[in-house]
């Protein structure tokens, strides 16, 4: 879908969501908001996480606007998500029940 | 809704006792949610001291929960009025005792002052006792600088000597200490944040720590150099050293830091942003600054 140069964050289109790859920081916000604006509200949202070297706050806050605009009863489900992600969503949120975690 | 702050001097465990006890057992007998965050032992001694009542207590030790001064505010003091929103609590907060290294004395005293500012929307009553036997002069001319009321010989007065909590943050706010031995430094920008969260990893990784401070330092500096570009208008520097007994990294960017609220109030959940330093509060050992029209200096401390 989007690319950046090297250090950038890459994000390729899965089955039921998206596949990230690389960093998603200050750098590469733009990107990360583009292709969570375009998911459809109407079914569970998959996120591929094996391959995300780190992710910021800034964009852990986007990944649960996105969950907080799925219909109700949809879910984020997170696939092999960094360490810090869910350190961030931990303290900062408690993990909402929008959100599932598969590791 | 009030808010009052006040200061305690103490000078023995009796005295201790004599104020700090019928402020906590008026606030049950009034049926309100009652936090205790003071350091270890006196903890347990009002624990002790509370009996059956401690049960009705939230308890605290203010030497972990407090020991970076500006996680207390968002962490414990607002986690508490947030918990309880719509009630009046009642909270006996003690962040200074003798033994608190010098150099988290200033980070301490503009807490101790920003809570009048921070805490002005909540229905809390707040009682700081202060060890008047064992505490530096220095600190304890702040008692009274920092609280509008004091407690003294069982009754709040009104006293004197408060003043502007921003007046008092100011003269705190004085330039930190050269780093004794060696530094790794590396410049960063909005594309090279990956260079300042490298420099952090190896820095902790170093210096030993577990793998999970070694990521909360990572994000840590991370979100104090994004906070840099993106308030700041341009990139900056990371320096990180090892001081025998903690791994330091200090993040130094453009532009002046003039909300003092900032990493102290939790956004509302819509919000997407103002979560950088509150993260940085609540995850570091202790965070440091300094704030000139011309740069910001920021210093977050991880320990072994």
């Amino acid at each position: 879908m989007a690319t950046t140069g090297s250090g950038g964050l890459r994000i390729e289109s899965i089955g039921g969501g998206l596949r990230l790859v690389g960093v998603a920081d200050l750098g590469t916000r733009a990107v990360l908001d583009r292709a969570l604006a375009g998911v459809p509200a109407t079914a569970d949202l998959h996120l591929e996480l094996a391959q995300l070297a780190f992710i910021d706050v800034g964009g852990v806050t986007a990944l649960v606007a996105a969950a907080g605009r799925l219909d109700a009863g949809r879910r984020l489900v997170l696939h092999d998500p960094p360490p810090e992600l869910l350190r961030i969503i931990d303290v900062m949120w408690g993990r909402p029940r929008t959100i599932e975690v598969h590791s | 809704m009030t808010f009052a702050h006040h200061g305690f001097l103490y000078r023995d465990v009796g005295e201790y006792l004599a104020g700090t006890l019928p402020f906590l057992t008026a606030g049950l007998d009034l049926g309100r949610p009652v936090l205790v965050a003071v350091p270890q032992p006196r903890l347990d001694l009002l624990r002790d001291r509370l009996g059956a009542r401690a049960a009705r207590v939230r308890f605290l030790d203010m030497r972990e929960a407090g020991r970076n001064p500006h996680r207390i505010i968002p962490w414990v003091l607002r986690a508490f009025t947030e918990e309880h929103a719509g009630r009046p609590v009642r909270i006996v907060g003690e962040p200074i005792w003798p033994g608190r290294a010098p150099e988290e004395i200033p980070g301490c005293v503009q807490h101790e002052a920003l809570i009048n500012v921070a805490m002005a929307d909540t229905d809390a009553e707040v009682l700081c006792p202060y060890d008047a036997d064992g505490l530096h002069p220095g600190v304890l001319m702040y008692v009274r600088r920092t609280h509008p009321t004091m407690l003294e010989d069982g009754e709040v007065r009104t006293t004197g000597g408060y003043a502007d909590p921003l007046a008092t943050v100011a003269l705190l706010n004085q330039p930190l200490p050269e780093p004794a031995g060696p530094v790794d430094e590396v410049g960063f920008g909005v594309d090279t944040l990956g260079a300042a969260r490298a420099l952090a990893g190896a820095q902790a990784r170093a210096a030993g720590l577990a793998p999970e401070r070694v990521v909360d330092l990572q994000l840590s500096v991370n979100e104090i150099a994004t906070n840099t570009v993106e308030h700041g208008g341009a990139g900056g520097t990371v320096r990180a050293w090892w001081d025998g007994g903690r791994v330091i990294c200090e993040v130094r960017g453009p532009g002046e830091i003039t909300d003092w609220m900032a990493g102290r109030i939790r956004p509302p959940d819509s919000s997407p942003r103002g979560r950088g330093l509150l993260l940085a509060n609540r995850l570091c050992d202790l965070v440091q600054t300094y704030t000139s029209p011309s740069s910001t200096v920021t210093r977050l401390h991880i320990r072994a």
